[in-house]
């Protein structure tokens, strides 16, 4: 199934993604954001925050957003 | 009956309106392509050049050829990469005003609130106060200019306000590590900030800069924070902790150690453009405690002085007062023999 995955880290692009069925937020943050660790990230489906455990649908709208972004200084 | 829109749906009209892209005609596009129509004519010259020069061995000439046509090169690539950059733009849609009212929505939920400054045109959230490594910096409010958010330079849109200054000591103009004169110098977000704009995606912006916010950076802070309460040595500019300041009680203004010494005569703290330094004994000085002479008008400290007199003047003295004593008998003497 596909997913609309906007991901705010990086380049911050946002695509459709094919997913499994029945897979989780947690699952599908773990595929997508390797080695981050999703405490240090905002995860939104359909704009809502969701539990760790949530089953995504066809068509969500998941939103990776980090929490903890470098500045700097010019 | 009046039939009010809600006022985020209101909002979301105006954003829309606001977020609106340049009409993309096909005359820009056309000028577009007319610029890389000359860059590919300019190479069609070169690549007849060359090919003479190949068929007549003008090594010369072909040198000369060969050394412009690497920025021919780039001169078209880049004129490609625009045309693509302006089509990517008029095929990209914008956001619908549905996207927008939930855009809105959503802002109220992660920030609790929204404003919306319709004389200055800024869309703003608020964040909780902020505290890096225990130093307090208070709430910022986040705004984005709807009149900048299409600038080349994302940051330009953008100002993070300080609701309660804890600015550095060494600049009242940095709030926050990453936010000087209410710029925030995105780093790592700014990319990803200009594609949510780009997207009509403003929640995700608001969120990325409040994620700056909420991140010290030390590798690239305009004022470190374990120098945040600290000031700038009016001398050298060196930023140094309140403990480490020492202020110069002639010009009140403050110094590091290396800028300041302490006047060997009343141990007060003086920086080195207000030292005076003794002629007889060398050392500085704060300026109360060195004096011209009231003879010879150079500057001496008090125990180089007596009366006022440097030693120098007091020795010329005692010298011409002695020479006066010698002369003295003399003159006597003489003046006893003329009437004898």
């Amino acid at each position: 199934m596909k997913v609309l995955f906007v991901n705010n880290a990086g380049g911050g692009f946002a695509d459709y993604v094919e997913v499994a069925e029945r897979t989780s937020v947690a699952q599908f943050f773990e595929q997508r954001m390797r080695d981050c660790n999703p405490e240090d990230h905002l995860i939104r489906v359909n704009r809502q925050p969701v539990a760790r455990d949530h089953v995504l649908q066809e068509g969500d709208r998941v939103t990776i957003t980090p929490t903890k972004i470098d500045g700097a200084a010019r | 009956m009046s039939h009010q829109q809600p006022p985020l749906l209101r909002l979301a009209v105006r954003l829309q309106a606001a977020l609106q892209r340049p009409d993309a005609s096909a005359a820009t596009v056309v000028s577009q392509l007319e610029l890389l129509h000359q860059e590919a004519e300019q190479l069609e010259r070169t690549r007849r050049g060359l090919s003479l020069c190949a068929e007549w061995q003008w090594n010369g000439a072909a040198r000369c050829l060969l050394h412009d046509l690497p920025y021919e090169l780039n001169a078209l690539r880049n004129e490609i990469c625009r045309c693509e950059e302006t089509l990517r733009q008029i095929q990209e849609p914008g956001p619908t005003l549905r996207t927008l009212y939930d855009e809105l929505q959503q802002i109220e939920k992660e920030f609790g609130s929204l404003r919306y400054d319709h004389d200055e045109r800024f869309l703003a959230v608020t964040t909780e106060p902020i505290v890096l490594e225990d130093v307090y910096l208070g709430a910022f409010e986040i705004r984005l200019l709807l009149d900048r958010q299409a600038d080349a330079c994302v940051d330009a849109a953008l100002r993070a306000v300080a609701q309660d200054p804890r600015p550095a000591g060494a600049d009242g103009l940095v709030t926050h590590p990453h936010v000087k004169d209410e710029r925030v110098c995105l780093g790592d977000a700014a990319l990803p900030l200009q594609r949510a704009l780009v997207s009509g995606r403003i929640c995700d912006a608001f969120l990325l800069v409040r994620s700056v916010l909420e991140t010290y950076n030390p590798d690239s802070a305009y004022v470190p924070l374990d120098h945040w309460d600290g000031r700038e040595c009016s001398e050298c500019g060196r930023i140094i902790d309140d403990d480490d300041s020492y202020m110069c009680e002639s010009c009140q203004e403050d110094y590091c150690d290396e800028c300041t010494l302490a006047c060997p005569r009343c141990n007060g703290g003086v920086c080195c453009t207000c030292a005076q330094r003794c002629t007889a004994c060398n050392q500085d000085h704060c300026p109360r405690c060195v004096t011209p002479c009231t003879q010879c008008g150079q500057r001496y400290c008090d125990s180089c002085m007596e009366d006022g007199v440097c030693g120098a003047c007091q020795s010329e003295e005692e010298t011409d007062h002695e020479e006066n004593q010698r002369e003295q008998p003399a003159q006597a003497a003489a003046a006893g023999a003329g009437t004898g």
